[in-house]
């Protein structure tokens, strides 16, 4: 099953996209705050990590460089997910290293599909394909 | 001046980045959450509730399509250039 570490440090966030992607198979890891997501990315070792930016200890631009100078860690995608919705906010993501980026409120179709061309890419990575009734 | 009515598309009110950004967050939760209960109850064959749940969702969007439409994040007059980035808030 494709593992997704999800950080995203607000409650009704993380409860909520980590149950609709459980709903269409994924298995969901959490992290509540950048250090703790790095922590996990490397323990855990995800197929994908979904990065909220506006988090505590370590936001999630520094937290994306620091997994992607690890090199356990650094093949991982990481979809930064934020909020904000300016233009160079996607260009702030992309320079610290994110794969993809995606503005919240979520799309869940258009996250999905980001995540599935992502996951498709790599060794070992398939996208589930059905959803799964919960 | 009056300024125009919301909706009305004839200008985008500035406002703070952040209040913009806060302004989305809970939209998420109320667009994700109602997606989320439509799916079940379309599942669980409550067909009564996807209604008004349906309700609730596209309401969300149509706040969502006003904030976009009508409301541009600047940064304050007196900022540098930098501020125009977000700034890490935790908690969105």
């Amino acid at each position: 099953m494709t593992k997704i570490l999800l950080v995203e440090d607000n409650e009704m966030n993380r409860d909520m996209l980590s149950r609709r992607l459980e709903r269409r198979g994924y298995r969901v890891v959490l992290a509540t705050d950048g250090q703790s997501g790095v922590d996990m990315a490397a323990s855990e070792a995800p197929d994908l990590v979904l990065m909220d930016m506006s988090l505590p200890v370590v936001d999630g631009w520094e937290a994306t460089r620091r997994l992607k100078a690890a090199p356990a860690t650094r093949d991982i995608p990481v979809i930064a997910l934020t909020a904000h919705a300016m233009s160079s906010d996607r260009e702030k993501a992309l320079q610290a290293g994110c794969d993809e980026y995606d503005t919240k409120p979520i799309e869940l179709p258009r996250l999905l599909a980001k995540m599935e061309a992502l996951l498709g890419g790599g060794p070992g990575r398939t996208a589930p394909a059905a959803e799964a009734p919960r | 001046m009056t300024a125009p009515p919301p909706g009305s598309g004839a200008a985008r009110h500035p406002l703070p980045p952040e209040l913009i950004h806060d302004l989305r967050t809970p939209l998420t939760q109320i667009l994700g959450y109602s997606e989320m209960l439509i799916e079940q109850a379309v599942e669980a064959g409550h067909h009564g509730y996807v209604a008004d749940l349906r309700k609730v969702n596209a309401a969300g969007h149509r706040l969502l399509a006003l904030i976009e439409k009508n409301l541009q994040p600047v940064p304050p007059p007196d900022a540098p250039p930098a501020a125009a980035a977000p700034q890490t808030r935790p908690g969105t």
